[in-house]
């Protein structure tokens, strides 16, 4: 087995490790018909995962389709990724005779769409919107076997909340991605995907019925065979000598195994590698990552938390400060420095917010009644970068 | 027995605590910690707490409700002390507050003597430090670890504190006092609770009225009381509570630069807000004198912005109490 470690971008084909059990069951549920909705902390290899879903379902003979929302921040955009998705991957039908004009006229704007030709949709009046949307169902095959992945829904519906007549915009996508699954006999599955939950965004808007038909589909760490397994990968793909003591060491010193931080601490320790791999070499390796740059995309990611980043980053540093984690009453405490007593119930209210948020995001856990960060690498990076 | 309604910035007295009108509000926190401090025995390490509630939420009355329930009740080992935080200026201040009350000789260490006069009576001295924030106000972090490491040593007084505020001493990492103290908050007074303290004695809607322009504090109910006894219509509710505070806006008014008093004025008659423009047409002012008053109000926390989009948003006057009485007195 030879895997070459990519940091940052998902893993796809032999670089794609483990998970066999989450792809065992994702199969299952699609084969089964159903749409699915994998929320789970970033960096954790959903993305990964969804495309290695694609790979397989490939290889079985279905369309597939993988619309990544984090490239856009409009509507217009995230029409314009729908369809040349769609067009690229043979969704949509092709021009009969028959065809209502409407049909037509929308193919053929797709044609200009898929070709790079400036086509406005015309989506600012609600009538025209209804309709176009409406074609846009219309013209999709049903009959055949897809399965369509949309990466980032909530953090690009969360940006689109932000704008004008934004809830409108919001319930409107939803609604229309509900009525998609909702065809009769459809033969096409949705995998949803997002760091952010999107049961808690819809549930708030009062949307939640427009994601009840989707099943909740869960990604952990890796598991302890799994996590060893990349790392002994990892070596041998740079011919590094590495013992099972120090491969547990460092699964250890990490603790929380997802492939991303294996990857990171792997590829410090590949840089620094002359004849063997130590215990001390691994500490420094580890240090090294808490006091460089690799994890600054957990820090620079706060600024989708909007009004909830500065409570958020006050937060994770309370908690770096103490590995045995903390309770929330002091980090309550903490948030109501410098305001009037009488916001109690508003900062409580916030720090419920933010915690769920900073939960769903996998930076910190719930443990009995203390908080801590869920992995050390990221706490003591936090602590280096902004305590110390 | 009838509660005496306390002036303007008085607190009740503690023989006044039986009340039953007094003893509604903050009921929950009061037997929380009165529960907790019974617990505690002579030799024990204790928990030192501070209640935090904004001015006027009855915090020192909670504080005299805890002197006289210790100091009545017999079975305790504990002996409570009251220390008006404005009288402290160093942690050796405390402790000397001590000594005088309990009349010790004064040559010794202040908290030596104290420690030995609790060992001789079996007693524990149970600190309770009105108005702390000054104290932290006043002193600088090496000062306060000193304070710290005393109160954290097993057997020595037991603290309990009240502030205005959570402040950064007790929440920063390298603080003395980080997570040294449980707080316990005194939320803001709901209209249940004023109907339950006022029993349909007084008419809820006027006091709802007046409570709206006011922190919603039992001080704040007091006042409200007090103007439904003067006034007797509620249209002239406002008027009266315009003038019981009248010294007050007019001193923070003068205090602004004539610019200042003009947009002050401008937003006076807003509904909720006005807008840049609204501001320039009804002050004549170009935007280059606004906007570097509207900042100053805004750090001045006379005034806030609220946000429509990145970069238009509406000004508000932030205390609804100085609103009103700009109405009244500054168009």
């Amino acid at each position: 087995m030879c895997i070459s470690n990519k940091i940052g971008p998902p893993v796809e084909g032999e670089d794609f490790f483990g998970r066999e059990k989450e792809i065992r069951n994702a199969n299952k549920l699609l084969d089964g018909k159903h749409s699915l909705l994998l929320s789970a902390p970033r960096r954790i290899g959903k993305s990964s995962l969804a495309k290695r879903l694609i790979e397989e379902k490939k290889h079985q003979g279905w369309k597939c389709v993988y619309i990544d929302l984090e490239e856009t921040t409009t509507e217009e955009g995230f029409l314009r990724l729908v369809i040349e998705a769609f067009k690229k991957s043979g969704i949509w039908k092709q021009l009969t005779d028959g065809m209502s004009k409407g049909l037509v006229s929308v193919l053929d704007r797709i044609e200009k769409v898929t070709i790079g030709g400036v086509v406005d949709f015309n989506i600012g009046k609600r009538e025209e919107q209804e309709d176009l949307y409406k074609n846009l169902k219309d013209l999709i095959k049903h009959d055949e076997d897809t399965f369509i992945v949309v990466d980032e829904l909530t953090l690009f519906l969360g940006i689109l909340n932000k704008s004008e007549n934004g809830a409108e915009k919001v319930a409107f996508i939803l609604n229309w991605l509900r009525s998609l699954r909702q065809v009769s006999k459809t033969n096409v599955r949705w995998l949803f995907c997002g760091s952010v939950g999107l049961r808690n965004f819809t549930s708030a808007m009062n949307l939640g019925y427009t994601i009840n038909d989707l099943m909740e589909f869960g990604l952990g760490e890796l598991t302890r065979e799994e996590a060893e397994g990349l790392l002994s990968g990892l070596c041998k793909s740079e011919d590094m000598e590495m013992s099972e003591d120090l491969i547990n060491y460092t699964l250890d010193k990490l603790h929380w195994n997802i492939p991303y931080f294996i990857q990171v601490i792997f590829s410090k320790l590949a840089e620094e590698y002359e004849d063997e791999v130590t215990k001390e070499s691994i500490d420094m390796a580890y240090n090294k990552l808490c006091s460089e740059n690799y994890l600054s995309t957990w820090s620079e990611r706060l600024s989708e938390y909007r009004e909830y980043e500065m409570p958020a980053r006050q937060i994770l540093k309370l908690l770096s400060t103490k590995s045995s984690g903390i309770e929330r009453e002091t980090m309550l405490n903490t948030l109501m420095t410098g305001k009037d007593a009488s916001k109690i119930e508003e900062v409580d209210y916030l720090l419920s917010k933010v915690l769920e948020m900073l939960e769903n995001d996998g930076y910190i856990l719930k443990m009995d009644s203390i908080r801590t960060f869920r992995s050390p690498l990221l706490r003591d990076y936090w602590f280096n970068k902004f305590v110390q | 027995m009838q509660t005496r309604i306390p002036l303007l910035h008085e607190t009740m007295q503690p023989y006044e605590v039986k009340s039953k009108e007094v003893l509604a509000v903050n009921e929950e926190v009061y037997l929380s910690l009165i529960n907790n401090i019974l617990k505690e025995t002579t030799g024990n390490t204790s928990q030192s707490t501070i209640i935090v509630g904004d001015s006027g939420c009855g915090k020192t009355f909670l504080m005299k409700r805890l002197f006289a329930a210790i100091k009545e009740n017999k079975d305790t080992c504990l002996y409570p002390i009251f220390i008006e935080g404005k009288s402290v200026f160093s942690t050796n201040d405390i402790w000397a507050h001590c000594v005088a009350y309990l009349n010790l000789d004064g040559e010794k260490n202040a908290f030596d003597a104290i420690m030995d006069w609790q060992e001789h009576n079996s007693k524990r001295v149970l600190l309770l430090v009105d108005n702390m924030q000054y104290y932290f106000e006043r002193t600088d972090n090496t000062e306060q670890y000193g304070l710290r490491a005393k109160l954290n040593s097993a057997g020595s007084p037991i603290l309990i504190a009240s502030s205005e505020m959570v402040l950064p001493a007790f929440t920063e990492y390298d603080a003395a006092f980080f997570d040294g103290f449980k707080i316990s908050y005194l939320k803001p007074l709901s209209m249940t609770a004023v109907e339950n303290i006022t029993k349909g004695k007084y008419d809820v809607h006027r006091l709802e009225n007046l409570m709206s322009y006011m922190p919603k504090t039992i001080r704040s109910l007091y006042i409200a009381i007090d103007i439904l006894g003067k006034s007797d219509a509620a249209d002239k509710d406002l008027d009266y509570l315009s003038d019981y505070f009248y010294a007050r806006y007019q001193t923070k008014f003068e205090a602004a630069s004539t610019q200042m008093q003009r947009i002050l004025a401008a937003l006076s008659q807003a509904e909720t807000g006005f807008s840049l423009s609204e501001i320039r047409a009804i002050t004549r002012l170009d935007n280059g004198k606004i906007s570097p008053y509207l900042k100053l109000m805004i750090d001045q926390k006379l005034i806030s912005k609220e946000a429509k989009s990145m970069r238009s948003g509406i000004y508000y006057i932030l205390d609804p109490l100085f609103k009103l009485w700009l109405r009244h007195n500054a168009i």
